[in-house]
Formats: structure tokens, C-alpha cells, sequence
């Protein structure tokens, strides 16, 4: 055996020493490259737009570090890489996906729905992707996983200080990352992101996803934790007028109407496409009721999914707007008591009933709903052996539902009611009847992928249609007072048919307004304009009951927007709605509104500090 | 039976060549894999947001050396849209767009067989007090 010398040896520690540092460097640039690559391809721009940014640099903080820290748990460079690089594919697959879907990118609120996974989440999931495909990449990683342990070489010695001290600083950076540390907010500042306040896709575009990810976080903090602006709110209460808006639009009844409030899957008038003159045969009950009763349009909250944000401002009165990075708001605003119309009809004595034919903790809907102050929720257990059309369970179902919980009832009962059979994907649509549905006029010109999809919506709503009227029969027959609402909640995510046939008014998809409607006991027809936050207000007034203080205000913020069309206006009457919403939400409003503007100040300042 | 603990720094200094080469290959297939020889080219590639949103944008594309023959399409999108059919011809030519182009505007050439051959975007500069 050769001897080697001691200088020899040290000689060889120091160059391996310093190839190891080499080697990470060169890894970390190569995820840094890789993550804006991917992060570019997401949004199919060409690979390296805006490379060499800030933002393209702190993207990849977080990358790094879990490279990183995976580096010192693993000991194994080479494993810790790839699985960095399987990670952030993962993260970027799921913003291209939502981008095709959804119209928006991944953000930091999609960590809620991580945490709240379960079958039936996988399962809506799963109808996106193929799920054979993501077995035998799974496969494929366990069986890289497990070669890689056996064969690579250990990165660091045994009892490596080294070792231990990456982990700590990787694990340190991760985790105050995730919780919004001061250093978050300084290295995602938004003037150095060019962040662009009102388009996600614009700041991921100049950012990169994870940085506004991160941005959008502690922006998101701030927000929830930021004071009022008590002079937008004061400014709104003191403008005059509305005061006849907040007038009950029904005489006093000496029963109470039952409600019943459908809130339709992803329904809207495809009356509004180029090359559909109207619905009135396909959607005849839609147009008999908007003949009828009060109704018109509606501005949803959300596009092509998201159904939980139109049902948070209708159940809640509350503008999501009022907060601005909430994007899942019966996962991100938890509290005991949610303020909403129906805690309203509750003091009125009404029982209160949910049904929808899905998972219970879907959306988080189990606990929301408590707190919104429903009494029971009818899910997808009350449902069993229901009868399905397509993917899920049909409208009939959902209809015989509510007949069946009015018919048991022994008090003023609302019913709010949340159909599931018109939900996407599409394409490969198991309807029931391909005959009707192939028979389905579609405008001209779409290719067959937009036709198919076209068509097995249509015969979706067709049948949401049908059963609108036969659920507004079984009422006026019924011999009880009735208020029946119905609007849908967004538009659908017609992928392809969007694409290929443009809108009458020659706007996108997402700015499109859905139908809505009230009718029942002598309510009177007119056609409106309204948000889905007014809604609440409305089905009160058309109860003929009193309206609370909030939903006064309400009110009177509908009646002054109608009236007036001036940004300067309705600036003053949106940020004015927004900043007392939020007291509404922290149960600050009638304290505010008792005490006046000083000390209203002071209740504020409490209440952001909580 | 355990994997011998190798602990020789000319194995090591060596071994962690590896995985540098493989990087380095991996990037050198994913950069050229795509593009062959086509050329794709936007004027300006980037405009300062004090010009406005939308401006106009000259396009040239020279596929002649991938497309022996057919046609070529290009599509335009804006950030989070579908891409939509522009242009469609013959695998050499240039064109103005409207005054409909913005930040992240990016336009595609692809084949008849619908491979991409390149992709370009439009990119901008802050409107600064300076840079006005």
C-alpha cells in the first residue's frame, strides 16, 4: 500500500471540500434556471421571459432551500436534487392546470386546500388528470428513491457539523417563509416584484409564481390584520339617499314565506354567445321567471370555478372585495359566528336548512356552514342511491331533496339549496341521454372537442331548467307563501368553446355577468343589476321583513351604485361598503354605528388588534 | 449486506463530477431540443409602460430550413389565455400586429404537425419618473 503524505491528504480534503460547495452552487443555479423555465412554461411564454430578473432570482429562494435542506436529511445530492426538480414540476403542472381551467394561477390560499384533502377533493381532482399516469410516475419515483439510497454516495461524514448546520438554516428559511416573516416582506417587496395589485397573472408574469406566492401571503396578513378605514366608512354612511332602497319590497305577510334559494352550477345564459340568438326554448323557465319576478344579471366573484366565493357573498352580504387576497373564504375567515341572512331569518323564527350533494367538509362547508348559522346540512350521505346525470348527482335529485325538506317541515323554513350536476370537466361528459344531448343546436363553426363540451353543458343547464320549473310548480301549488330565488354561481370553464366563439358584448369570459331572479308571494316584476354580496338584502326584503342595520347599508349601496355611474361615486360607496363590511365581520358594526365616528375609531383600533 | 462507507477524496472529488456533467448535459438538450433552426423574431421585444398598455408589434418568422413545405401558423395570447390562430402562410414572411400588443403578449410558430418551433414575448420596463 502506497504511503501518502499529510500534506498530500489535506491537500485532497480542501479541493473536495471545496467541490462540494462548487457542486451545490452549480445545482442551485441549475434550479434557479430550471424553476423560471418551468414558471414560463406554465404560463406558455417563451422559456426565458423576463429572465434575469428580481423577481427571477427570488423565485427560486424557496426552491433552494428545500434543495437544501433535503441535501442535509438525505445526505444524498443527487436524490435531493430530483426531488427538488419533481416538486417544483408538480407545483408549476398544477398552475398550468388551473390556468387551463380556471383563468387564475396557483396561489398562497391553495395551501388550505392541501390541508383539507380528502376523497372527494381527489376524486374532482382526479377528473383533470390521468390518474394512471400519476401511478406510474409514483412508481417510477419510489423505485428512483430506492436505487438512490442504495447507490449514491453519502454527500456529507458521519457527524458533519456541516450537515447539521445547513438543515437548521434551510429548515429556518422554510418555515419563516411559510409564516410570514419580516424578511418575507422585505425580499418580496412588491415594487421590486412589479407587482401589478389587480392582475395575479400580470405580477406572476414579471415575478414568477412562488414569489408572488410569497408576496401575496404577507400581503394577505397585512390585509386581515390592517385598521379600518373609519373615514370611508363615515363618508359612506353620511352620503344621502337609499333610504327607500332599505324599504321591505313585500307587504307584511301574516305567515312567513318558506325560502327556497338555488344557487345552480356554473349556470349562466348562453343567450350572451355570438351566434345564440336567445334560450327561450332551451331555458324556458329562466325566462319565464325573469318575466315574472325580480331579476336580471348578476357580478359573480369568481370565473370558471370557485363556486364558494359567490356563495360567501350571497350568504354573508359580505364583498369579497372588502378582502382582497381572501380567495377561499370558508377556509381563510374562520370564526365562531359568521354574520349572514339567514342568522337574520333565525330571529325571525325560521328553521334553517343546507343541501348540497357533495362531501361535507368539501370547501370546508361542514364548519362554514355553523358558523354561517345553518341549523342542518343535507350532504352527500342523505343522498344515497340518488340518481346521477353525468358526473354527479343529478339536479332531479337535488330537487326532490328540497321538496321532500319542505314537505317535513313545521315552521317558516329556508332552504338553501347548491346543485352539483352542471360541475365540469365537459369533455367525456357519461351523460345520461347522448341522443338529447347530441341533438343540441351549438353555434357554427366550433371544432369537436368546443362542440362537445358546449353540448354537455347545455344539456346540464337544460335539465337545471327543468327543474327550476318543476321545483316553482310544487311551490305554487303548495298552498303556502313562498320566496324562491334562484342565479347561478359562475361562469362554466368551457375551455375550448370559449376560445372559439366570442361574447355579444365583445368582452372575456370573466367579465360576464350570470342570471338571477326572486319570485313567490307578491313580489313584483323588475329587472336589476346587482353583485352577488346584495342578494342578501334583496331575499330579505322580499320576505317582507325588516332589514337590519348592515343590510340597510347594503341596500342602500345597491340603490347608489345604480344611481350613480361616476368612478369618483362609487369609489366612495365601494371603499365606504368595504370598510364597514369589515365591521359587520368582526361584530363591530352596531357598536360603530351607535357610538359615531370617534369612538367608533376606538372600537376599530381594538378590534384590529385582536 | 451494507454499502461500503467510501471515504477516498479522489473517489469523491471525481464521483461529484457526475452529476455536474449530467446537469450540464440535461440543460444542453432541454436548450437546444426545441428550436432546430427556426427564426422567430418581435420588434420591439421590450416597450417602456409609458408608451401605454398596447402598442404595435413587427413580427418576421423564417421556418424555411424546418418547413420544407406547407405552411406555418402563429398564435397569439396574452398571459392566461388560449393562444388564437394569427397568422397563417408560408414559412418565411413578417407582419405588423394592431395596436393590440402588451406586456406578456407572446406569439408561438408552429408547424402543420402543430411542434412548436418558437415562442417570443413581449416584455416592458416600469414607468418611472426617469424613464419618462
Amino acid at each position: 500500500m502506497a504511503i501518502i503524505s499529510q500534506p498530500l491528504v489535506a491537500r485532497r480534503t480542501v479541493v473536495t471540500v471545496a467541490l462540494k460547495v462548487v457542486l451545490v452552487a452549480v445545482l442551485s443555479i441549475a434550479l434557479w434556471f430550471s424553476t423560471w423555465v418551468l414558471d414560463r412554461a406554465s404560463m406558455k411564454l417563451a422559456l426565458f421571459a423576463y429572465g434575469w430578473t428580481y423577481g427571477s432570482y427570488v423565485n427560486a429562494i424557496p426552491v433552494v432551500l428545500v434543495f437544501l435542506l433535503l441535501l442535509a436529511l438525505l445526505n444524498r445530492i443527487v436524490l435531493a436534487f430530483a426531488i427538488t426538480l419533481v416538486l417544483t414540476t408538480a407545483l408549476y403542472a398544477a398552475n398550468y392546470l388551473k390556468l387551463k381551467y380556471l383563468d387564475i394561477p396557483v396561489s398562497f390560499s391553495d395551501a388550505y386546500l392541501l390541508g383539507n384533502l380528502h376523497l372527494s377533493t381527489l376524486k374532482l381532482l382526479s377528473d383533470y388528470v390521468n390518474t394512471w399516469y400519476l401511478l406510474v410516475l409514483a412508481v417510477l419515483a419510489a423505485a428512483f428513491v430506492a436505487a438512490s439510497v442504495w447507490l449514491e454516495r453519502r454527500y456529507f461524514g458521519r457527524r458533519s457539523i456541516s450537515r447539521a448546520g445547513l438543515a437548521l438554516i434551510a429548515a429556518f428559511g422554510l418555515i419563516s417563509a411559510g409564516a410570514g416573516a419580516n424578511w418575507v416582506g422585505s425580499v418580496y417587496a412588491g415594487s421590486e416584484l412589479r407587482v401589478t395589485p389587480f392582475s395575479p397573472l400580470l405580477t406572476q408574469l414579471h415575478a414568477g409564481l412562488i414569489s408572488s406566492i410569497l408576496h401575496t401571503d404577507v400581503e394577505h396578513r397585512r390585509t386581515m390584520n390592517a385598521p379600518i378605514d373609519v373615514n370611508a366608512a363615515q363618508a359612506f354612511v353620511a352620503m344621502n339617499g337609499g333610504k327607500d332602497a332599505a324599504q321591505p319590497l313585500v307587504a307584511g305577510q301574516p305567515e312567513r314565506p318558506d325560502i327556497v334559494v338555488v344557487q345552480s352550477e356554473s349556470f349562466f345564459d348562453p343567450g350572451i354567445l355570438k351566434d345564440i340568438p336567445d334560450t327561450d326554448k332551451t331555458l324556458p323557465n329562466l325566462h319565464r321567471a325573469l318575466a315574472a319576478g325580480m331579476g336580471g344579471t348578476m357580478k359573480a366573484p369568481t370565473f370558471g370555478g370557485g363556486t364558494l366565493r359567490t356563495e360567501f357573498e350571497v350568504l354573508t352580504s359580505v364583498p369579497l372585495a372588502a378582502y382582497a387576497h381572501v380567495e377561499f373564504p370558508y377556509l381563510q375567515i374562520v370564526q365562531p359566528v359568521i354574520p349572514s341572512f339567514v342568522r337574520v331569518l333565525r330571529k325571525h323564527g325560521y328553521q334553517t336548512v343546507a343541501i348540497h350533494a357533495n362531501d361535507p367538509t368539501f370547501w370546508n362547508r361542514n364548519v362554514a356552514f355553523k358558523e354561517i348559522g345553518f341549523q342542518r346540512f343535507l350532504s352527500k350521505t342523505s343522498f344515497l342511491h340518488a340518481k346521477q346525470d353525468g358526473w354527479f348527482t343529478s339536479d332531479a335529485a337535488t330537487t326532490d331533496k328540497i321538496i321532500a325538506t319542505l314537505n317535513e317541515a313545521t315552521s317558516p323554513l329556508l332552504v338553501f339549496a347548491v346543485s352539483i350536476e352542471a360541475h365540469g370537466p365537459y369533455l367525456n361528459d357519461p351523460v345520461d341521454d347522448p341522443a338529447r344531448r347530441d341533438a343540441i343546436s351549438a353555434p357554427a363553426g366550433m371544432g369537436d372537442k368546443a362542440l362537445l363540451e358546449y353540448r354537455n353543458y347545455m344539456y346540464h343547464i337544460e335539465n337545471a331548467d327543468r327543474q327550476l320549473g318543476r321545483l316553482w310548480d310544487f311551490l305554487v301549488h303548495r298552498g303556502r307563501p313562498f320566496i324562491l330565488v334562484f342565479y347561478g354561481d359562475h361562469l362554466p370553464a368551457l375551455t375550448y368553446a370559449f376560445g372559439q366563439v366570442d361574447f355579444d358584448n365583445g368582452q372575456t369570459g370573466p367579465r360576464q355577468y350570470v342570471p338571477w331572479f326572486i319570485v313567490g308571494s307578491g313580489v313584483e316584476h323588475g329587472t336589476q343589476h346587482i353583485e352577488s354580496w346584495m342578494m342578501g338584502s334583496d331575499i330579505l326584503r322580499s320576505a317582507g321583513l325588516p332589514l337590519p342595520p348592515y343590510y340597510r347599508l347594503v341596500a342602500k349601496a345597491q340603490s347608489a351604485l345604480e344611481k350613480n355611474p361616476d368612478h369618483q361615486r362609487q369609489d366612495v360607496i365601494e371603499n365606504g361598503i368595504h370598510a364597514l363590511a369589515r365591521l359587520h365581520m368582526r361584530g363591530k358594526l352596531d357598536a360603530y354605528l351607535a357610538h359615531g365616528e370617534s369612538e367608533g375609531e376606538a372600537h376599530v383600533t381594538t378590534a384590529s388588534n385582536r | 449486506m451494507s454499502r461500503p462507507h467510501r471515504t477516498d477524496s479522489r473517489i469523491v472529488g471525481m464521483g461529484m463530477l457526475r452529476p455536474l456533467l449530467l446537469v450540464a448535459l440535461s440543460l444542453a438538450i432541454a436548450g437546444c431540443s426545441r428550436f432546430g433552426n427556426s427564426m422567430l423574431e418581435i420588434t420591439p421585444t421590450v416597450f417602456s409602460e409609458c408608451r401605454g398598455v398596447n402598442i404595435s408589434v413587427h413580427v418576421a418568422w423564417d421556418a424555411t430550413s424546418v418547413v420544407k413545405r406547407g405552411t406555418v401558423q402563429l398564435f397569439v395570447h396574452k398571459p392566461g389565455h388560449l393562444p388564437t390562430l394569427w397568422r397563417q402562410g408560408p414559412p418565411k414572411g413578417e407582419a405588423d400586429t394592431g395596436e393590440w400588443a402588451s406586456d406578456g403578449w407572446t406569439i408561438t410558430l408552429v408547424d402543420d404537425d402543430h411542434n412548436v418551433l418558437s415562442t417570443r414575448t413581449l416584455q416592458t420596463t416600469p414607468c418611472t419618473t426617469k424613464s419618462r
